[in-house]
């Protein structure tokens, strides 16, 4: 009797361990999805379980772009990643947007930002997290050969073009088109729209007064007006760069200045991992290490000073908010971005703090503004997405109706902006939620529909034209540097960009010289040369083609 | 014996109870750690995102040469091994201890409540010791320095100084681990035989003679055990603390960077998901050679202790 008991009773206990067991591992196998697609912190295993059930639904959905015609019957929702953070009007206006694309394409958009302190690690990883997406903002700078060479990107064929994008198809400039082409393939519909990137620093003009600093608009003079904030203000740091985004901020505004001002033009060529440089005006190609510049040792030299004047904080390398970011929170005293950045982040900071009275000075100080290429800016679909040929139509439509380009580049009518005149606009008040041109719409800009800003920025419109009439293209801006037969140098060469040239491009060195000759050993030990020469021949064959 | 059934059928029959237990474990291990290993074929793949794992084309060791023209390798190898060694020694020594006097106090509410003080650190997630770590150490606005600048003293600048940092993740690893293991020392001081200790009282042995003569000869095989069984992960870098509580700084990645650091780094950096994966790869053979290395140690010093 009691042993029969005994054997019920341990069966039961077997009975409840197993279930314990099982609900566990049950939970387990749901999460791993999860963490893969977030964390990926098993190196070895980013998505691989993912991944082997994908390749079947690409093809079924490329079987469904060949069947004729577009066929609008089913409802779908694309996904769209952008850059940044979310504006706080986003959804009312995409509910706008959306509420058009249904009537015409039968689909909608949800969108789901990446913010900029982090896009450098996420931007690939949805690639292969598995993740069901279809749109994704793109650039030369943002990862477009890199992803398109592992096929992350769907192909866009002139003949999908014309079927799912007609009207795009009519007004893409034909060398943006050109310009897109990787392995004579294009992934991207680069922007319609002519632009220049060109930086300016914003500083605080109560500081500026205060200690009788009048201009900001040259590396002297921001010398200067952080010397008077470290000096003053303990409070404050004086730029709080270092994060991903803007950790080589200064260091290329010195860097470039340099070599401006050199008879050789010296210009960066290549991935930007392998610290290649060439002089624009040898047709050689001579390429050779950044560091091997005297230029080089000049600026970490300076870097170096500012650094140890307490310029930027001694934490600068772990820091993750970037300067802009540091700058409206209080933290520091001035703030380097691009001139596009700037016209939203100085409205917001003139409504939040009137009291700092900001300014905004040009910091190409003197050194021409670069003309980019079509590919500073695009939109591309991915490889294994459901819909490709709707999310094309998609973007036939914020890219050419006036109606939805409209909304996604400056938010909505009459709320964030009213129109004043031909092709400008006055921001409203409520902009400040959904503010001009700086909502990840980069992509889609349309010459054709493009509106000015009236406002903002005092003396922007004086800027800008110094800017328009300076600009160039740089020599070898729409050369694609083709990676295949040195792969493990570049790998091995990104690990050296990513640690050494970083904490000397932030002036983290106690002794210039024998760091950057460190530098260069440790270039050279993981075949830089191979690289170069390789750079060097492809830019031969880059110019013979011109 | 042998009663003409299949023996491993028979086995299973008569132990049921047993291999049903044995199963949730199995179960896990074959899906979480059997199943992805074919995963392994990466390492020598071109990986692109739409052929996937197993249709990208192959590539030889291609992959694995930039591990080693990278100059990276020897360093996160020895980095890795000597931070776990570290982390094995210091760890075990202070559960031993810690378990020891918690055996030997005897206010029941203070031991349970120090037992549960010590094991709080264990649920912390390394994101958030990552930003004590940051408040403590910061230069401009961290507790350290405030206290120092308030004190007269000299400011210490942390995230540049390669020589603190052993340190510092040595005491965090210990902040965290110790408190587990402490509780597990103690379930097997627990569980020697009382008697040893009244006869010793009898003998009139004092509290010293008693641990070293008894308790730490009793604890021997957990001691060995878990020892063991952290041999086999002395290649893995514990990743979410090397990550997070250096905050993947560079300044003194010579002496943090572990082999986990470096493949999440590179990968987020190259994307080339290949030459990660062969990193990986490098990684699980050469910990599967210690394990072996260690289990024929032990087997040949303390036959009856060996794993297998």
């Amino acid at each position: 009797m009691f042993s029969k008991k005994k054997k019920i009773m341990s069966l039961l206990l077997v009975l409840v361990v197993l279930m314990t067991g099982l609900c566990a591992c049950g939970s387990k196998e749901g999460n791993t999805g999860e963490t893969a697609q977030t964390a990926n912190k098993e190196a070895d295993s980013p998505a691989k379980e993912q991944e082997e059930t994908q390749p079947a639904q690409a093809e079924e959905a490329e079987a469904e772009t060949e069947a004729a015609g577009p066929d609008i019957s089913q409802e779908v929702t694309l996904v769209m990643y952008l850059i940044g953070d979310r504006p706080v009007d986003n959804d009312e206006v995409f509910a706008k947007i959306n509420e058009r694309l249904k009537a015409e394409i039968n689909a909608t958009i949800e969108v789901k930002f990446m913010s900029w302190s982090e896009y450098e690690q996420k931007y690939p990883l949805i690639f292969a997290s598995g993740e069901d997406w279809d749109i994704i903002y793109t650039a030369d700078w943002c990862f477009y050969n890199a992803q398109a060479a592992k096929q992350g990107f769907y192909e866009i064929t002139q003949e999908a073009l014309e079927t799912y994008a007609p009207m795009t198809a009519e007004t893409m400039y034909p060398e943006a088109w050109e310009q897109a082409k990787v392995n004579d393939k294009v992934y991207m519909l680069p922007m319609n729209y002519k632009e220049i990137t060109a930086y300016v620093y914003m500083a605080r003009g109560d500081l500026m007064d205060k200690y009788g600093i009048t201009s900001v608009a040259s590396l002297d003079e921001a010398e200067s007006y952080m010397d008077a904030i470290v000096q003053n203000e303990p409070s404050l740091i004086p730029i709080d760069v270092g994060s991903d985004y803007d950790k080589l901020f200064l260091y290329d505004r010195m860097f470039k200045k340099a070599n401006w001002e050199s008879p050789e033009k010296v210009i960066g060529i290549g991935p930007w991992q392998v610290m290649a440089s060439v002089s624009e005006v040898d047709d050689e190609v001579k390429v050779m290490g950044t560091y091997d510049y005297p230029a080089f040792k000049e600026t970490i030299v300076r870097l170096k000073d500012w650094k140890d004047r307490g310029f930027w904080s001694k934490n600068a390398v772990v820091n993750t908010q970037n300067n802009t970011e540091s700058f409206q929170a209080g933290k520091s005293a001035l703030a380097m971005m691009n001139a596009n950045t700037a016209k939203s982040v100085y409205a917001s900071v003139s409504a939040e703090h009137p009291e700092w009275d900001i300014r905004v000075f040009d910091a190409q100080d003197g050194v021409p503004p670069v003309l980019n290429s079509y590919l500073a800016n695009g939109m591309s679909i991915f490889s294994k997405s459901k819909n490709p040929e709707r999310a094309l139509m998609a973007l036939d439509y914020l890219r050419n109706d006036e109606e939805v380009n409209s909304l996604f580049c400056y938010g909505i009518e009459g709320k964030h902006w009213e129109a004043s005149g031909d092709g400008a606009l006055v921001s409203l008040p409520d902009s400040a939620n959904y503010a001009y041109d700086s909502n990840c719409n980069w992509g889609v800009r349309n010459d054709a529909y493009w509106r000015v800003i009236e406002g903002g920025i005092p003396n922007l419109p004086e800027l800008n034209k110094v800017w328009q009439e300076t600009a160039r293209s740089e020599r070898y801006q729409t050369f694609v540097f083709n990676d295949e037969s040195v792969k493990n140098e570049i790998a091995a060469l990104g690990e050296i960009f990513d640690t050494d040239y970083k904490l000397l491009g932030l002036g983290f060195t106690d002794d210039p010289e024998a760091d950057i000759a460190k530098l260069r050993e440790k270039m050279e030990a993981a075949g830089a040369q191979k690289v170069y020469d390789e750079i060097q021949k492809q830019g031969l064959e880059f110019l013979a083609a011109q | 014996m042998y009663n003409g059934k299949h023996p491993f059928l028979h086995d299973l029959y008569k132990n049921r109870t047993k291999w049903l237990m044995l199963l949730p474990a199995a179960v896990v291990v074959i899906l979480m750690c059997y199943i992805p290993m074919a995963g392994i074929v990466l390492a020598f793949k071109e990986y692109n995102y739409h052929d996937g794992i197993f249709g990208s084309p192959w590539t030889g060791f291609e992959n694995f040469q930039y591990f080693f023209k990278s100059g990276k390798a020897w360093l996160t190898t020895r980095n890795t091994i000597l931070y776990n060694l570290a982390f094995l020694c210091v760890n075990t020594f202070l559960q031993i201890t810690c378990a020891i006097m918690l055996s030997e106090l005897a206010g029941k509410m203070f031991k349970r409540i120090t037992q549960s003080v010590m094991f709080l650190p264990y649920f912390i997630s390394w994101v958030v010791v990552g930003a004590f770590i940051y408040n403590l150490f910061n230069y401009e606005f961290g507790a350290v320095n405030t206290f120092l600048k308030g004190a007269g003293l000299e400011l210490v600048d942390v995230y540049s100084n390669k020589k603190m940092w052993p340190f510092i993740l040595i005491a965090v690893s210990a902040f965290k681990n110790v408190g587990y293991g402490t509780v597990m020392y103690l379930a097997s001081i627990v569980n020697i035989d009382g008697e040893m200790y009244e006869a010793a009282d009898l003998d009139g042995a004092t509290m010293w003679q008693k641990i070293r003569y008894i308790t730490l000869p009793c604890i021997r095989p957990t001691v060995v055990i878990l020892f063991l069984l952290a041999i086999g992960t002395i290649m893995k870098g514990d990743f979410q603390m090397f990550w997070q509580v250096t905050g993947n700084n560079p300044m003194v990645l010579e002496v943090t960077d572990v082999i986990d650091t470096y493949v999440t780094r590179s990968l987020l950096t190259l994307q080339e998901f290949g030459m990660t994966s062969a990193a990986g790869l490098y990684q699980s053979g050469v910990s599967f050679v210690l394990v072996l290395i260690a289990n024929y140690i032990v087997k040949k010093v303390e036959p009856d202790y060996a794993l297998f």
